[in-house]
Order: C-alpha cells, then structure tokens, then sequence
C-alpha cells in the first residue's frame, strides 16, 4: 500500500514523498516537492536507486550520499539529510 | 556594445507560453539563437515546479470553477499565480557567456542583481533574498527558477505588478497543518506587487521599460527587438504537443 508523507525542516523546503514498501524493502518511491535539484534529472535516478533497499535511515543516507557525490547533485532545500529524514518518516 | 535580443512575445494559451519558455534556452544554448531576454504574461494560471505534483499543490476544482488553468514549468521551485498584473522574465544565455557565474548560487545572484536594479530605479527598494527571491521589506515581490540545460544559463522569473494577490491563496492547498506554525500565516502576507507598495497603478509597459533599462545597465548590453527563429517555431510547437498541453506532463 502507498502511503504519502510531507517533511520539512529549517533548511529545507517541503518534501513530499509517496513510498510503498514490503517486508521492510522499498518497493516504489516518488519524491515531490518545491525544492531545486541540479541536474533535474537525478531527481529520477535517486528515485530509481532506492527501489530495493531497506527502509533504514543509515542504508539510506549511506545511498543518497554516494549518489549525489557521484552525480554532483547541486540541491536548495533538500540535502541527502533532509531527503532521508522524509523518506524513513522522521519527526521533522 | 553587445547586442541581445528582446522578445516581447506571449500567447494566450499558458501551454504554449511554456512551451515557448523551454524552445528558446534550447535554441540559445545550440547557438542557434542569441542571447536573449523575453517578457510575456499568461493570464489566469498557477504554474508548478518540474519536482511538483499538481494535485498536492493546487485545489484543481477550484481551479477549473474559475477557469485557471494548471501547467508546469521545466524549472523547480514552487507554485505561482499568474494573470496580467504579472510580469514574466526570461533570460537565456549561452552556458559560456563572459563574465556570467558558472554556479547556482552565484547564477541567481548575478541575474536577479539586474531586476533588483531595476526595481530600484523604479524606486521600488526591492533587495535580493537567497538562494532565489527579491523581496522588499521582508515580502516577495519575485520569485526566480534557474536552469543550466542545453548549453544554456537559463533564469526566469515573475514580477508581482498589479496581480491578484488573493487568488493564489485560493487555489493553492494549504501546506500540511505540522509545518503551518513554521510559516508566516498566510500566502497573502508574505507577498506584496510594485502596484502595491507604491500606492499608485503602475502601467506593465512602464516595469517592462524599467526592466529592458535595467538589465541593459546591469550586463553592459543593449537590445534590439527580435522575433522567434523558424527553428524556435518550430521548437516551441513540437514541445506544445509532446508536452506541455499534456496531462502527463502538467498533472503527472
């Protein structure tokens, strides 16, 4: 079942995410929001990259990390942190 | 003297206005075009960030009540209104442009430094906010999108003129009730248009001069008033039917 979920923090802008998950694993996941993300493109790699892994903070952070380091992400209002944070359902 | 070019150039269909938008950094950023700055309107219409989803943004029965129609842009950020008291800004340069940042942050300085300036002159005392808005006494009064596509530096943004500024509250969801309490109030509140502050009606032909004036002054440059290329024609009517006349693209 898909479940939508809002976050937002000092820094960051609204992060809306929908997230449908199964015996813990990331089954499919949509990040909206009204934030910047440079390449735009990554938007949907990231996206695509989280399908699979655990629903854990740490393995997470760990993959957003790697991924905008390697894709030189450039984002306003949604750092790898705060896009964890949402996506595991943390208390903003 | 630099030439660039000015397109004075707006449709009635928003769709098309968006698909014009993306045509022309394309066209730039290929050399296919010249440096270029377009001013256009659309009347009646909440403009979505590429990253939104229209449907958590925007109240859409509202919106088709009032005949507002819904279109997303290729930049980020959020939600806008616009009608004809709005003032749409464009700039499009080639990615390598003398003298122009090459990074995000620094992209929106250096370019909402020429509306500030104009603004200025105006004798609106308007300021640049980080990272994207130009605000005068703490309520905005622009917000801007960058782009580094294509080969293009690309930055737009909308000038609150004469806007209704009671629409926009009205058609937009209300933010999710845990974060209200880190927001100002209400939508209403934190905006203000040039009409506004100066407490007199501004003409849109007298901020557009002030604009063309103003960048002018502010990139060293001066402009000749152009048309759309047959290539940007083009362009544009092919990104009007694969895409931003699309349900896919506006509500997906």
């Amino acid at each position: 079942m898909k479940i939508s979920r809002d976050y937002r923090s000092e820094k960051s802008k609204l992060i809306r995410i929908t997230i449908e998950a199964e015996n813990n694993k990331i089954k499919y996941v949509e990040i909206h929001g009204d934030f910047f993300i440079y390449p735009e493109d990554s938007l949907k790699e990231i996206e695509n990259s989280l399908k699979g892994l655990t629903l854990e903070e740490n393995v997470i952070r760990q993959r957003l990390k790697a991924l905008f380091d390697k894709m030189n992400i450039v984002a306003i209002g949604l750092s790898p942190e705060d896009l964890t944070k949402a996506i595991v359902g943390a208390d903003s | 003297m630099k030439i660039w070019r000015l397109l004075d150039l707006e449709f009635k269909d928003p769709y098309m206005n968006l698909a014009v938008e993306e045509a022309i950094p394309r066209a730039v950023g290929e050399r296919k075009a010249p440096p270029t700055l377009r001013l256009w309107r659309n009347d009646k219409t909440v403009v979505i960030g590429c990253f939104q989803k229209a449907e958590q943004e925007v109240d859409l029965d509202t919106c088709r009540e009032m005949g507002i129609k819904v279109v997303k842009r290729f930049t980020g950020g959020g939600a806008v209104y616009h009608d004809h008291g709005n003032l749409n800004y464009a700039l499009s340069l080639p990615k390598d442009y003398l003298g122009v940042p090459q990074d995000y942050f620094e992209i929106y300085r250096h370019i909402c430094g020429a509306v500030v300036l104009s603004l200025n002159n105006l004798g609106v005392p308007a300021s640049f906010t980080p990272v994207n808005d130009i605000t005068v006494n703490g309520m905005k009064i622009s917000g801007t999108a960058a782009s580094m596509r294509w080969g293009a530096i690309f930055l737009h943004g909308c000038l609150l003129v004469s806007t209704n500024l009671e629409i926009l509250a009205n058609v937009l969801k209300p933010p999710p009730q845990k974060f209200q309490h880190k927001a100002v109030k209400s939508v209403r509140k934190r905006v203000t248009n040039i009409s506004e502050y100066l407490g007199r009606k501004v003409s849109m032909e007298e901020v557009k001069s002030f604009i063309i004036n103003g960048f002018s002054e502010w990139f060293s440059i001066e402009f000749e008033t152009g048309t759309l290329t047959q290539y940007e024609k083009e362009l544009s009517k092919s990104l009007y039917s694969t895409k931003y006349s699309r349900d896919e693209w506006n509500l997906g």
